[in-house]
């Protein structure tokens, strides 16, 4: 039996979050909310997302006896005028980011850009490390995302968000 | 304490173990199936016992020709 594994966001203050489960979409926008509609809470030209933190959380490892390899990563063109920033990273990672209320101002966590294609090795960690793995129900570090726009952004760009591990039999 | 929700049918819980026992109304199953049934052992087929007995006797016989 294969792994149950889901991705959770967490939104709310840090003194009192709530962590959706399995969330529908990764839809980003003007508002701190899982699941939010983009039409209802667009991001004004020049102005960021809010921040996503999101992670990959393992319910059940079922037969396997480890999952490692997390790599995330945008499939899609944003266009000219924004940019998709993360704290994911293969050869930079800074390690566990402790939750934060989530911001609209600039990410001080998300940095680096969103890789397009899959990346060739771990770009999100388990217990603050790239090599780090699950062995038995639990959580990733936090991945950190936002949207960066200028003035000149125009509304329309829609692109996919992509999750991975590898999962050992 | 920190407040849990399920993505899918948007119910509220108090704790995870809540959230992963609820049987959610939109995906019609709970996120955490606590029943795994561990594999069970394999039972021969009427037909694998047939060509085994088979197979006994035809050694049996050959041994007797021996």
């Amino acid at each position: 039996m294969a792994a149950t594994v889901e991705i959770d966001e967490e939104n709310g203050k840090s003194s009192s979050p709530a962590l959706t489960h399995n969330i529908v979409s990764s839809n980003m926008g003007s508002t701190d909310s899982s699941n939010l509609n983009p039409i209802d809470n667009p991001i004004a030209p020049g102005a960021n997302s809010f921040e996503k933190w999101q992670l990959i959380h393992v319910i059940d490892m079922g037969t396997s006896s480890a999952i490692s390899n997390l790599r995330v990563w945008r499939s899609g063109s944003l266009g000219n005028n924004a940019i998709h920033l993360t704290n994911a990273s293969v050869n930079s990672y800074q390690g566990e980011a402790k939750y934060q209320t989530p911001t609209a101002d600039t990410s001080n966590i998300a940095i680096f850009a969103m890789p397009t294609q899959i990346p060739g090795s771990a770009n999100l960690g388990v217990g603050g490390s790239l090599t780090g793995s699950f062995t038995k129900s639990g959580q990733s570090d936090f991945l950190v995302h936002q949207i960066q726009t200028t003035k000149a952004a125009l509304a329309g760009s829609t692109t996919v968000m992509n999750y991975q591990y590898d999962e050992v039999a | 304490m920190m407040e849990h929700i399920c993505g899918q049918c948007g119910k509220e819980f108090d704790s995870e173990p809540a959230y992963l026992k609820h049987s959610c109304q939109t995906s019609g199953v709970a996120p955490h199936e606590t029943e795994f049934s561990p594999p069970k052992p394999k039972v021969a087929s009427t037909l694998e016992k047939t060509i085994f007995t088979a197979v006994q006797l035809a050694r049996a016989k050959k041994q007797y020709n021996a």
